[in-house]
């Protein structure tokens, strides 16, 4: 194989990054990473196109019971949404931050923004259950059949909640998902793994956690703030 | 790479069926194999076997209908002078009661038959033909036809197959604990409600849910390696047609699958939870799952015959010796038909959606006759003038031509509002897809099979044999379904168990059809295991072909080629090429010969 | 015999490089540009900026409903939070997901990907919307459940106001849930189906055309006894 000798360290006490090289099926380590960033946004691609089907059951439900999607969305508090929302958008920083640290080599600052972000991911998932899921279910605003509330605004107003618990409950598979992985990559990170010429581990599960991102900058205004 | 080049070293690196170690550990080494070719046999494997099982189900629904079912009351005096009324039903073949129930009744039976029909249904599609050319020959012949030594994700494409069998495993589970009896189209609010105390329904459903996520895998990993691993010196246009296709098949692949995953989750909470979003004493909208539904399960008819018309291409070009007829037009009628796939899934739900909707879609149905009509021409231009073999693949490729184009046409009745309103789900439909479905994608698959047989498993097979099995397969299929189109159009309705008298001629000559296709399939089967045991040794290029994988050894080694090949000629180029490993025995040269022997 | 190095000479091309066959890397560096961290910061501030805003416009909204008793309508909401929205994930896919700097074909992937998601949502809302429009040409003649003016069977309301299925002349020129509405009032029970309720939507119009109303035909039924 004629590639191994871009750039790839050989002593034995390099960082590990520095001595890791591509998989044998692939020409260069660049090849490998530009391959490794179409997969991913593939990847990206089928998981909107996943939320694709909530958003047309919200779309396709609001226009038909308005009064239900108003009447259910104002149960739910604005304030916790825009602190999640604020979370999110801060971890989102944080990951892509730590690409910047391993491109650099700053090890120390990696890690903590590894570490942040999964902390961050945590945080919203605790304050969707604690703060939102748990209080709204105990109530009986729940989806579908299960609801129990007395009051609703409207007869339809369960299927507001079906759309609300099988959105968000999606978006939240993803959170714990994103932040399980972004554990891995700090154990990786751990071992040395991820340097200036090798972080495309990073950098695939920031794509991901900024497409669970994105997909939460568009949940939140539509329904936490429909009036 | 010149073919004497292939000779100069590595020598010792053996096939990639080459046995290393005891039972067990080769067991092991296949079970957590990343290479492609594996992993494509192995679903070859799987995919076959449950095209058996599938098959099996339908001889089931054949035989069912050999004659109509009828409950006859009779009503007599004995001899004590008292009336006995006496009911029998006559007709039925089968006839399993669920759990619980003991005694059989016209209900038993006719539930039998939704769930034999299902189970056809649903192993066909989402187990069978989905996977079948993807994954089982794509995984095999793409990163060597690319000059590739592997897929872009290796480790994936593991990952992919075992979601595979994980999946298939639940549905099979789903079938063992009584069957389903929903169609494979798990309409709700049926679905929702049917065997409401018993769990087999949501295993069938996650079962197809979980076989979503491995065709979505394969198809990111097809894309990516297209990209990113073509051979030194090949263009987008110096890659084979069945390339091209499989691409086309991948972009739907990853498009539209994710929609199947979202609304089969959706399936199971209402199942479950009755959260109400397809049930409308909940509010929802029953026709909203259809239109979910339909979004992934249309485009996934194309993800079943695109594979197919790129075999197809292969097969024509190989067994004519002929440069293919408008290889850009048929590659980008594939991207065409891809992107068509799209906008039209709203022509399966004409009785339900608005009128509106319906006109919409229907003159959108249209534009797919486009781009098949290129492909269909651009093949018979091919075959003009062409040496044509007739050998098995070359008469599968031929059915193809013939199946597939009856299938297309009797579309056109189906996308048209106003005689769709009285062919929709009669026999018409049934017998227009499986011309489709089982004319065109298994038809070409098999054909694909035979094509590179020699290459997979270095064994030539009985071409005698084979032939004679090709015949009674074509045959075998018209007679099953030809007679479908009659029955479809005088009103005979899909997915009943029993029928009026005057169906009983038809049903009987469609069920002998269906002895002589599964006759035909055994035949082919028998000659496929025989070569395996005893046939004779493949040449590398037994065909003349002239993609890659002709210029690799039969069977290939672990890593394909010995050096990265360099492409110095299309994939078609018959004119002026002689192909690589050229053995005058295996295969004449067109006369005069080429000029110019370039290779 | 040749010699079959990877770098052996390509009758066309003459600068050929092994690691890269194709030449995707000859112009551009896409693969590694390095985000600045003032770049990551700004995009963070305007992220959050954006959020504040929208919950603002949203909460706006809800005040002057309540203080000045201004109704907005729903479009208005709509369109002022999905616009933010759209902002706020152009700004996270094109720094945080450093798409601006990737390759076109990344970009390629994820147009191709909103523009199914569009086709999903348009045609399937082109269906749900249009349920109860019948060609303008063929409303005279068609009715749900048959044509023109005709006796049929169906659950309804008899001269005693009991809940009965028999035979009902259906008029070809008046939907069905007009129908209805217009026989209640003649038999006086006008006050139980008057406009001031809530508005019947498409869904419920369509749910009644198609003969689906047989699943909730209690809600607007009175009872005899209430006048």
């Amino acid at each position: 194989m004629s590639t191994e000798s871009h750039g790839i360290a050989t002593d034995a006490s390099a960082p590990l990054w520095s001595r890791l090289k591509h998989a044998h099926h692939f020409r260069s380590k660049e090849e490998e990473f530009d391959a490794c960033k179409i997969g991913m946004w593939l990847f990206l691609t089928t998981e909107v196109l996943l939320f694709s089907g909530l958003f047309c059951a919200y779309a396709i439900f609001r226009a038909m019971y308005p009064e239900a999607f108003r009447g259910g969305s104002h149960h739910l508090d604005w304030l916790w949404g825009s602190i999640n929302t604020g979370v999110l958008l801060i971890s989102s920083f944080t990951i892509a931050w730590s690409i910047r640290c391993a491109q650099m080599n700053q090890q120390a600052l990696l890690k903590f923004n590894l570490a942040f972000t999964a902390f961050c991911g945590l945080l919203f998932t605790g304050i969707k259950f604690g703060l939102e899921y748990g209080p709204k279910w105990a109530a009986g605003k729940r989806p579908g059949s299960l609801y129990d509330y007395p009051n609703p605004s409207t007869p339809n107003e369960p299927v507001w909640w079906s759309v609300y618990y099988a959105a968000t409950g999606t978006h939240l598979l993803h959170v714990l998902i994103g932040t399980a992985v972004i554990l891995i990559m700090l154990a990786r990170a751990q071992k040395g793994m991820y340097g200036p010429k090798h972080y495309t581990g990073i950098e695939i599960a920031g794509l991901y956690w900024h497409l669970v991102d994105l997909i939460w900058i568009f949940l939140f205004p539509l329904l936490y703030l429909i009036h | 790479m010149s073919h004497e080049a292939a000779h100069d070293a590595h020598h010792h690196e053996g096939s990639y069926l080459t046995r290393t170690g005891s039972f067990w550990t080769t067991v092991i080494q296949w079970g957590f194999t990343k290479d492609h070719k594996k992993l494509g046999v192995m679903y070859l494997t799987a995919v076959l076997i449950l095209f058996f099982v599938g098959g099996m189900a339908a001889l089931m629904v054949r035989a069912e209908l050999w004659s109509p079912v009828r409950q006859i009351t009779t009503t007599s005096v004995n001899d004590a002078g008292e009336t006995v009324t006496t009911t029998e039903i006559k007709g039925q073949m089968f006839n399993f009661p669920k759990a619980g129930e003991t005694a059989t009744s016209l209900n038993t039976g006719n539930e039998t038959y939704n769930r034999i029909f299902t189970l056809h249904g649903a192993v066909m599609v989402f187990m069978v033909i989905i996977p079948s050319i993807p994954a089982a020959l794509g995984n095999f012949f793409l990163p060597i036809m690319l000059g590739a030594k592997d897929v872009a994700f290796p480790r994936l494409n593991l990952l992919s197959w075992w979601i595979y069998v994980f999946g298939s495993i639940f549905a099979i589970a789903s079938v063992i604990a009584g069957g389903v009896d929903t169609g494979w189209t798990f309409y709700t609010p049926y679905s929702t409600t049917t065997d409401a105390d018993h769990w087999r329904v949501v295993f069938m459903i996650m079962g197809a849910f979980i076989l979503g996520f491995s065709s979505i895998l394969t198809g990111l990993n097809f894309i990516v390696t297209v990209h990113k691993l073509r051979a030194p010196g090949m263009g987008w246009f110096d890659m084979p047609l069945f390339v091209w296709a499989i691409y086309a098949t991948a972009i739907i692949q990853v498009l539209a699958t994710p929609v199947i995953g979202v609304t089969l989750l959706l399936l199971v909470l209402e199942r479950l939870f009755h959260i109400g979003i397809f049930d409308p004493r909940l509010g929802g909208d029953p026709v909203l799952f259809q239109h979910f539904f339909w979004f992934y399960s249309h485009p996934v008819v194309y993800v079943m015959i695109l594979p197919g018309m790129g075999i197809v291409s292969e097969l024509l070009a190989v067994h004519a010796h002929k440069r293919i007829f408008g290889y850009k037009a048929i590659a980008f009628a594939s991207l065409g038909i891809a992107g068509v796939s799209f906008i039209v899934w709203g022509h399966h739900l004409f009785a339900a959606e608005s009128e509106l909707a319906a006109t919409v879609f229907s003159a959108l149905t249209f534009l797919v006759a486009i781009p098949t009509a290129i492909k269909v021409f651009n093949w018979i231009a091919t075959l003009y003038k062409g040496s044509i073999v007739l050998n098995t693949p070359m008469f599968y490729a031929l059915a193809f031509l013939f199946l597939f184009s009856i299938g297309g046409l009797t579309g056109l009745p189906l996308a048209t509002l106003a005689t769709d309103m009285h062919l929709h789900d009669s026999y018409f439909v049934v017998a227009h897809f499986h011309y489709v479905m089982m004319g065109g994608t298994i038809i070409a698959f098999v054909g694909g099979i035979f094509h590179w047989w020699p290459k997979m498993f270095g064994r030539l097979y009985n071409e005698r044999w084979a032939l004679t099995g090709a015949v009674l397969v074509f045959i075998g299929f018209n007679v099953t379904f030809f007679t479908q189109f009659f029955l479809g159009t005088q009103g005979m309705p899909r997915r009943y168990a029993s029928y009026v008298d005057e169906f009983l001629t038809l049903h009987r000559i469609s069920t002998v059809g269906s002895w002589i296709l599964a006759l035909g399939f055994f035949i082919e089967a028998a000659v496929l295991i025989y070569s395996l045991v005893a046939g004779r040794k493949a040449p590398p290029n037994p065909w003349g072909g002239l993609t890659l994988e002709w210029e690799v050894e039969s069977p290939p080694i672990e890593h394909n080629f010995h050096h990265e090949p360099l492409i110095k000629h299309g994939p078609y180029d018959y004119d002026d090429v002689v192909p690589p490993h050229w053995d005058p025995k295996d295969y004449p040269l067109p006369e005069p010969l080429p000029t110019g022997a370039r290779h | 015999m040749k010699p079959s190095t990877p770098s052996r000479s390509l009758d066309a091309a003459a600068a050929f490089d092994p690691t890269d066959p194709h030449g995707f890397h000859a112009h551009d560096t896409h693969g590694h540009h390095i985000v600045s961290l003032r770049t990551l910061l700004i995009v963070l501030s305007w992220l959050l900026v954006f959020t504040i805003l929208t919950v603002f416009a949203s909460r706006f909204e809800i005040w002057i409903a309540q203080a000045f008793k201004v109704e907005v309508p729903q479009s208005v909401n709509v369109l002022i939070a999905m616009s933010i929205a759209v902002i706020k994930g152009l700004l996270v896919v094109l720094f945080f997901m450093q798409l601006k700097y990737d390759s076109k074909l990344n970009s390629i992937i994820f147009a191709f990907c909103l523009l199914t998601v569009g086709i999903f949502l348009g045609f399937t809302a082109l269906d749900l919307f249009s349920r109860d429009a019948i060609d303008r040409v063929k409303k005279h003649e068609i009715v749900a459940g048959g044509s023109g003016n005709f006796n049929r069977s169906e659950w309804h309301y008899d001269k005693d106001g009991q809940w009965v299925f028999g035979s009902v002349q259906v008029d070809s020129n008046v939907s069905v849930a007009e129908h209805a509405r217009v026989r209640a009032r003649e038999d006086g029970h006008a006050e139980h189906h008057d406009e001031s309720g809530p508005a019947v939507s498409t869904a419920n119009r369509s749910l009644q055309m198609t003969g689906l109303m047989v699943f909730a035909p209690k809600e607007d039924h009175a009872e005899p006894e209430d006048h």
